[in-house]
């Protein structure tokens, strides 16, 4: 069995795959609050009873953060800590390791494009209160394929990967 | 300008780490160039958004077409009625005369410009773009009062960013002005040009001093719209003089460079009989609508509809900017859309005032903004 793979451990690459997602999430989340951000202080800046159908919008890009994080704490999960780190060989952590990178590239995609959309959207809602739901659906269709990927690297870790586990008795 | 720090991503940047001193690596191909600064959607939200959500909340507040339909039918009293149903009719409550009217309205713009500088990052040219007009008209008021020696108080804009008594001593000593107010009054004072001229010369230098900004901008919507201003000056100065039968190089003096349409093509259909010279312009990007008043005769309609049809096909440009959701588009527009009602307003009520028919006031309009 190789302990290492292109150089690196099992756990070396799970690590490098969890810190992406995490990395790649985030960025998208933070970039996508920032746009939509800025536009919402602007309208609140004189509609300031704006702020209870303006805040679901400001708030919809933070998910792509929230699955990056979930994708890093099911990393732990999936390196099966109970049997020792080390334990885990160098070309299975690399299958960890891409099977992190759908959330981390769509995340981080989908997180900024999502704070663009929603900032477009904060225009129909400064001028119709009332508009706030449907508002919300035009950024929420964005949201789509962020659930897509963190549902394939789910899929990976615990259809594809896990079962691997057992032929190799860890 | 912001342009400068625009950030170039380049994954292989050619800096070998010391370890791989000696290996040279290879330099990415430009397709595969990455820069930020070009992904507009990204870097507009980040400058204009702010200012977007201010307009996006001020929208609602613009005069409608069912205000301008009720507008148009009523007396002035009543039109000042209906305009309370607007931010306007605050600026406007009271006004019995033209000059009340007048000074209403220049308060209202006054307060939106003030808007829009408290909205607009502070790297914005737009501003700028905006209030140099009344910096310019300042300027060309005083140094035509100059040439005359009449008097120029009730003439000046308040609404310009330079103080009227630092325009007033530049004026004398040109060299205490900014540029670009410096290098006119020079040129003004080395030509020593007849006032029509004094016009040209300023005219010239605000129109290329607004294409200049709006190129600092790196807007290519500001860009467009700086070089429609220059082509419909250089298409009404071909119009005015032909009208006045002057020959080519007369109006070669009062052409300005930087439009769609060449100077050298302006003077080369200049000479051609009505018919030809408007089936060549039509050739350009401007509409026949726009165009058919060059090849009409001296009893046709003048220089106002020219300006008016301008206007209208400046307005469709602008209305077709309103898809943009982020960006300097939405907010220029914004202003813009401000001034022209401003401008609807003020020719509504001087009609009252002289108590046209409803069917004249309703030619003289310009299209508004939302339909």
């Amino acid at each position: 069995m190789n302990a290492t793979f292109g150089g690196l451990s099992g756990l070396h690459w799970a690590l490098l795959g969890a810190a992406l997602a995490v990395i790649g999430g985030g960025s998208g989340s933070a970039m996508g609050i920032t746009y939509i951000a800025n536009v919402a202080g602007g309208v609140l800046t004189d509609l300031p009873d704006r702020f209870g159908p303006l805040l679901p919008l400001v708030a919809i890009p933070g998910t792509q953060g929230i699955y990056g994080f979930i994708t890093g704490v099911l990393v732990a999960f999936v390196m099966k800590p109970g049997s020792g780190w080390e334990a885990l060989p160098g070309w299975v952590g690399f299958q960890i390791f891409l099977a992190c990178l759908p959330v981390c590239f769509v995340c981080f995609v989908s997180g900024a494009y999502q704070g663009l959309t929603a900032a477009g959207a904060a225009g129909m809602v400064a001028k119709r209160r009332e508009e706030v739901g449907r508002a919300l659906v035009l950024p929420a269709l964005v949201e789509t394929y962020a659930v897509l990927s963190l549902i394939i690297t789910i899929l990976y870790f615990f259809v594809v990967i896990r079962p691997f586990y057992s032929t190799l008795g860890i | 300008m912001y342009r400068k720090y625009r950030l170039e991503v380049d994954p292989l940047k050619e800096q070998p780490s010391p370890q791989a001193e000696g290996r040279k690596l290879r330099k990415l191909p430009d397709y595969l160039r990455i820069d930020l600064g070009a992904i507009k959607p990204f870097h507009e939200t980040l400058r204009y958004g702010h200012a977007v959500g201010r307009i996006r909340a001020q929208e609602m507040k613009l005069l409608m077409p069912h205000h301008i339909g009720r507008l148009i039918e009523a007396d002035f009293q009543e039109a000042l009625h209906i305009l309370d149903e607007v931010e306007m009719g605050d600026y406007l409550a009271g006004s019995s005369t033209a000059r009340e009217v007048d000074d209403g309205l220049i308060n209202y713009l006054h307060d939106v410009y003030e808007f829009l500088r408290g909205a607009l990052p502070k790297d914005s040219v737009l501003f700028e773009f905006f209030q140099c007009r009344y910096d310019f008209h300042n300027l060309k008021v005083l140094l035509k009062a100059r040439l005359e020696g009449t008097g120029e108080e009730a003439l000046l804009s308040r609404l310009g960013r330079m103080d009227v008594e630092v325009l007033r001593r530049g004026v004398e000593n040109p060299l205490e002005l900014p540029s670009p107010y410096k290098e006119v009054v020079m040129e003004v004072v080395e030509r020593e040009p007849s006032p029509q001229e004094t016009e040209t010369v300023i005219d010239r230098h605000y129109l290329r001093y607004r294409l200049y900004l709006a190129r600092r901008e790196g807007s290519e919507f500001l860009v467009e719209f700086a070089r429609t201003c220059i082509d419909f000056a250089n298409l009404k100065a071909m119009l005015r003089a032909r009208r006045l039968g002057k020959d080519r190089e007369a109006l070669q003096s009062s052409l300005v460079e930087g439009g769609y349409i060449p100077i050298s093509y302006l003077l080369e259909v200049y000479g051609d009989s009505d018919e030809v010279m408007l089936r060549k312009l039509e050739q350009t990007r401007y509409s026949s609508r726009l165009l058919e008043l060059l090849g009409e005769g001296e009893e046709k309609p003048g220089l106002s509809d020219f300006d008016r049809r301008s206007d209208d096909y400046i307005m469709d440009m602008l209305r077709a900017s309103r898809r943009i959701s982020v960006g300097v588009e939405p907010v220029f527009s914004f202003v813009r859309a401000r001034e022209n009602e401003v401008t609807m307003v003020r020719m509504l009520l001087m009609a009252k005032l002289h108590n046209l028919a409803p069917e004249v006031v309703e030619k003289m309009l310009r299209k508004p903004y939302l339909e």
